[in-house]
């Protein structure tokens, strides 16, 4: 009973976003300047009049704004999220394509971030005051302001140009696919290396303040005096009163950035070459190819949307209280 | 044989604290079998000394002096692993506050299971299952096999502190100490767990520190008593001799300012009624979730009350009785579902904006929290000034009345521009008492006004109220989860639990022969009555 | 408020922030007399290294130089930055007290819009915004607006919901003070500190979204700005390294310099740190 009522919650919640999602869409190509066919047809200077009768017949655009809504949904709905001009195909099979180093990039990127912070942090806020804690909140602080696209540069620089280390770009290697099944994963995995790394600095750098400052917090709570008072080591307080306490604020967060995560992974691979849905944008955005931008947006954050859901399973898992409620 | 030994015991604060020691020159033993309280007022550094005994002290703050002398060692002196050998060990502590005292992320059962396992490595997981679940049963926890998988959310107050002593009695301590154990609890469940504790000591043979503010509790339990006075000893010796035969002022002031004894109030008038309430109702709804069904808790189901002009009435209930609530519905700052508020015989409920600001000046309040209910940046003097401006008191005269005013509730008129953060926890009570007294009221509505105080002030603030009281002609409604407070007060008192008024008679018959089962149960809970009860037969005589 | 300008300027964080902070405004307010000509012409010959030429920072592909585009940059930056933060505010703000004030249904209703707000990746919205909307300064700071909102909104909200329950306010209720009254003069001065501090952080995060904005390609042509500057920079990153380090230093220390002067405001406006 308590679980339907969870699931029929989330679910809610989930049309009620998507809803808010598709109405920015829509209100957004009304609002571009400019014919709104054109800017769903995705095209600028050079017309092709056929195409853009048609697309005006598909969305009914000599219909009232209700109307225009109402099919938009439906196009949503049966997951037709538009046609690319340019690129001559329906915008869900490119996003579709680029969906998987896109979640390669991200999830690792994820766990990376909410590992290291946590770890960092607490760290950091165990040795509260001393100087392992000073170098570890000044490097946060530092990479906490770092644009993104620039620290990911800056790795290429060092690792890639200068010491030679690692590629620059890309996902593979041009030959990979004869190395073999191992081969190629471990090509895809050193390819991968900086981007997750540039993408996840950023954020640990996040989870580390938070998880710094949630541990110096919990340390003065009561019970971990009741803890001490009952004769458990500092080591066993730590591990079995502190960290799971502490880490608890910094899962919400983590949750609560993962749309950020995304948005940082667009920078990412168009830094890196990444050919996931961020390249895509970066390539849609120079090519001013709109349908591919709207489709973008909305599958982006459906995605968001989902990992979100995992990670408040997480928290469920973590916090009784939750869980039971 | 001695127990505990402390001799002379000095802890020393951090710079820039308001005084240079917690406590100094303090010494005291506590031998087997027997409850030694502490007791002082806050800042006294009573909770210093229980945190020395197992090295807990906050960082910053040591004993720079003296020797605790226990089995042979002197406990300042132990080593790191020594000391936790210790803790939980031959000496075992409790706390105030029981829902922070638990980890909330873990059952119960595991953290007592936990404090057995440190002690005892080698247990078996049955073994110390059994034992877990004997501890609860010896507690007075109800069907332990389900309570130890529960968190500690889903426990109530008292179960909660039943927990933290079946952790502190897990492995069969020699020297329990408890600070505050029942101060964050109501004062039913407060009886429970002295009775409980009394009841432990007394199986096991243990040496007990108990340490309190109030004297009540102390008279109940206490073998021998320790007064302690900003970080020094007082007085200390058998409780029957220094609580009957006190040597020291202070102990007597302590011991008379315990609200709630000599005669109670001037019973029953039958002036015109100046506050009917009929009918009142209020839930609260909360909502967990757009499909969750919806929490409801009832916080006044059906009330009727009257209060006559000149007339004091006290609302008594334990937290989650109603009490505040309906202390704001009537001033309308919490609206009703259902009923009526008669001020005058006219409905509050139906005013407009301008009748209810009208009427607001005529029925003021006074709030529990002195630090929550002053504007922390504006000064008092501002605060107080700027309620008979609203009425178009020009600046001048409202500021002279304002320092007419702080002099009147015992504070300089310098105090006018000063900040809150300034005064201590009564003095910003007497300046929330003036805030509300220069609106020249007919209706004071004192809302658990002097629970926050130290006894010493709260017997002030309750005599300043009383004075006032009588000079203006004042009608008083006053919550109080305190019976001793109502009766020190009132003339009519009205018992609430969960919503109701289970009853309502003038204060000496309900002191004298209460009708209620739940009123009985509340009489009886309240802390040292046996002890009040004996001494005033004894000045009777 | 002396006492806040005290414990501000006793922290190091405050002190080394605020000194950054005045560079980059020094920086940006000096752009047009040390560099009088448009950062966008030619000034010398492509590809110079840093101090060959006369040029500190050396020059980009077309021959610019970068040390006048860094400069000029810092302008682009605060404006946006500052420009884009008061619309987040605005919308944020407004959106948080309403909740806070209106009945349960206005404040789900806007909650769950926060909310939705907030997990969507901001940074697509943003980069949707000003493509579609044509990139310019205006449409940059609208977009940046719009995503930055929700952070805002959430804490107004907590705050005046904290706030309005707090024993005073109903004290000057019963005083017979208006709602107007209540709100502008217990309510806000109270649940402000906060905000404030939220807002100056909340900067730093405008600048990166701009930053990143203009990599991508979406900054306003006319204006020079860094994020622009490290993306033309990228493809030639192998030969020249400069193009690509200096404007994205300068990103880095301004950023720092915000989230410094922020976390010292926060210790500063926080009662319970500066009145202790």
């Amino acid at each position: 009973m308590r679980t339907a009522r969870l699931v029929l919650t989330r679910l809610a919640g989930i049309v009620f976003a998507i809803l808010v999602i598709a109405v920015i869409n829509f209100c957004l190509v009304r609002a571009a300047p400019g014919d709104p066919a054109m800017v769903i047809a995705g095209q600028s200077g050079s017309t092709d009049e056929k195409f853009l009768a048609q697309v005006r017949a598909d969305y009914g655009l000599d219909q009232p704004y209700a109307v225009q809504l109402g099919t938009y949904l439906k196009k949503i709905v049966t997951l037709d999220l538009g046609y690319s001009f340019r690129q001559g195909r329906p915008v869900s099979d490119l996003i579709l394509e680029r969906l998987g180093p896109t979640l390669l990039l991200t999830l690792s990127a994820f766990f990376i971030s909410l590992i290291g912070g946590v770890v960092f942090g607490a760290l950091a806020g165990l040795r509260h005051g001393k100087i392992t804690d000073l170098g570890i909140s000044l490097a946060a602080l530092v990479l906490y302001a770092t644009p993104v696209f620039w620290l990911g540069l800056m790795l290429v620089l060092l690792f890639s140009i200068k010491l030679e280390w690692l590629p620059a770009f890309g996902y593979a290697d041009m030959r990979a696919k004869t190395f073999g099944t191992v081969g190629y994963a471990l090509d895809v995995l050193k390819h991968l290396i900086l981007p997750a790394l540039t993408l996840a600095a950023i954020y640990m750098a996040a989870y580390t303040r938070l998880m710094r400052a949630a541990l110096i917090e919990v340390a003065a709570e009561d019970h971990v005096k009741t803890a001490r008072a009952k004769g458990l080591s500092e080591s066993a307080i730590l591990r079995g009163h502190m960290l799971r306490n502490a880490s608890l604020p910094v899962i919400t967060f983590a949750g609560l950035q993962i749309g950020a995560l995304v948005g940082g992974a667009v920078v990412v691979e168009t830094v890196f070459s990444w050919p996931g849905l961020g390249r895509l944008t970066f390539d849609a955005v120079t090519a001013r190819d709109y349908p591919v931008l709207l489709g973008l947006f909305l599958v982006m954050s459906i995605l968001v949307i989902a990992v979100n859901l995992l990670t408040d399973l997480i928290h469920r898992l973590v916090d009784p209280r939750l869980a039971v409620r | 044989m001695t127990l505990l030994s402390v001799e002379n015991l000095s802890i020393r604060l951090p710079k820039g604290a308001d005084r240079e020691h917690a406590v100094s020159e303090i010494s005291f033993d506590i031998n087997p079998n027997e409850i030694v309280c502490l007791v002082g007022e806050s800042g006294s550094g009573k909770s210093m000394i229980a945190h020395a005994i197992l090295g807990l002290l906050p960082p910053k703050v040591h004993a720079d002096q003296g020797r605790l002398d226990f089995a042979g060692k002197d406990l300042l002196q132990l080593s790191k692993s020594e000391t936790m050998a210790l803790r939980g060990g031959d000496i075992a502590m409790i706390f105030q506050e029981p829902l922070t005292a638990l980890n909330p992320l873990k059952k119960v059962g595991e953290q007592v299971g936990e404090a057995i396992r440190v002690h005892q490595p080698t247990i078996a997981r049955e073994a110390l299952t059994t034992r877990v679940e004997e501890l609860f049963t010896q507690v007075g926890l109800p069907d332990p096999s389900r309570l130890r998988k529960a968190f500690p959310f889903q426990l109530s107050g008292g179960q909660r502190q039943r927990v933290m002593i079946a952790m502190a009695l897990s492995n069969n301590p020699k020297l329990l100490i408890a600070d505050e154990p029942t101060t964050a609890l109501d004062v039913t469940t407060q009886r429970q767990i002295l009775d409980l504790i009394k009841d432990l000591q007394e199986k096991r043979g243990m040496g007990v520190l108990f340490i309190t503010h109030d004297i009540g509790v102390v008279a109940d339990i206490a073998d021998k008593v320790v007064v302690l006075k900003q970080g020094r000893i007082e007085e200390q010796g058998p409780a029957a001799s220094v609580l009957d035969t006190p040597t020291r002022d202070y102990t007597r002031m302590l011991l008379d300012a315990v609200p709630g004894r000599g005669s109670v109030q001037a019973g029953e008038t039958h002036a015109n009624p100046l506050l009917e309430v009929k009918g009142l109702q209020k839930e609260f709804v909360t909502r967990q979730g757009l499909f969750a069904p919806p929490r409801r808790v009832l916080a006044a189901g059906n009330l009727n009350l009257t209060l006559r002009e000149g007339e004091t009435l006290a609302v008594v209930g334990e937290s989650g009785s109603g009490k505040s609530t309906l202390a704001r519905m009537v001033l309308r700052l919490i609206e009703a579902d259902d009923g009526a508020i008669l001020w005058h015989g006219k409905n509050v409920r139906g005013m407009g904006r301008e009748a209810l600001r009208q009427y607001r000046r005529r029925a003021q309040i006074v709030f529990q929290d002195p630090y929550a209910s002053l504007d922390p940046r504006i000064p008092i003097g501002e605060s107080i000034a700027r309620g008979p401006m609203i009425f178009g008191t020009p600046r001048a005269e409202a500021e002279a009345d304002t320092r007419q005013w702080l002099d009147r509730v015992g504070l300089s008129p310098a105090a006018f521009d000063r900040f809150p953060h300034e005064f201590s926890g009564g003095q910003r009570q007497r300046v929330c008492i003036a805030r509300a007294l220069i609106m020249k009221p007919e209706l004071v509505i004192a809302d658990e006004a002097v629970s926050a105080l130290d006894v010493s002030v709260q017997s002030q603030v309750l005599d300043l109220l009383s004075d006032l009281k009588s000079e203006m002609g004042l009608s008083m409604l006053f919550i109080t989860h305190d019976l001793r407070v109502a009766r020190e007060i009132a003339d009519r008192i009205i018992v609430m639990q969960s919503g109701r008024i289970v009853e309502m008679s003038a204060a000496q018959t309900l002191f004298d022969a209460p009708q209620e089962d739940y009123t009985r149960r509340l009489l009886d809970a309240v802390p040292g009555r046996d002890f009040f009860a004996r001494q005033q037969a004894r000045a009777a005589v | 408020m002396n006492k806040t300008l005290k414990t501000f300027l006793s922290r190091p964080a405050g002190v080394v922030g605020l000194t950054l902070l005045a560079v980059v405004c020094l920086m940006a307010a000096l752009a047009p007399v040390i560099y009088p000509g448009s950062p966008w012409d030619m000034a010398g010959a492509p590809f110079m290294r840093p101090g060959q030429n006369h040029m500190l920072m050396g020059s980009d592909t077309m021959g610019r130089d970068i040390a006048s585009g860094v400069m000029h940059g810092a302008r682009v930056s605060l404006l946006i930055g500052i420009a884009s933060t008061l619309a987040a505010v605005l919308i944020g703000v407004t959106l948080g007290a309403i909740a806070g004030f209106s009945g349960p249904m206005v404040d789900l209703l806007i909650v769950r819009a926060t909310e939705v707000f907030q997990t969507i990746p901001n940074f697509v919205l943003a980069i949707l915004l000003v493509a579609i909307l044509t990139p310019s300064i205006w449409t940059v700071i609208l977009a940046i607006g719009i995503v930055s909102w929700p952070p805002l909104a959430r804490l107004t909200r907590a705050q005046v919901k904290s706030v309005a329950q707090r024993e005073f306010v109903q004290a000057a209720r019963c005083q017979g003070q208006s709602s107007m009254s209540v709100l502008l003069r217990h309510v806000l001065p109270n649940a402000i500190s906060p905000i404030i501090v939220t807002a100056s952080m909340t900067v730093a995060t405008a600048i990166l979204i701009e930053a990143a904005l203009s990599f991508m390609g979406l900054g306003d042509p006319n204006f020079m700005s860094w994020g622009y500057m490290v993306g033309a920079g990228r493809t030639v990153i192998r030969q020249a390294w400069w193009m690509s380090v200096f404007p994205g230093f300068a990103i880095l220390i301004t950023v720092v310099a915000i989230n410094l002067v922020g976390e010292a405001l926060n210790d500063a406006l926080n009662p319970r740190i500066s009145r202790a």
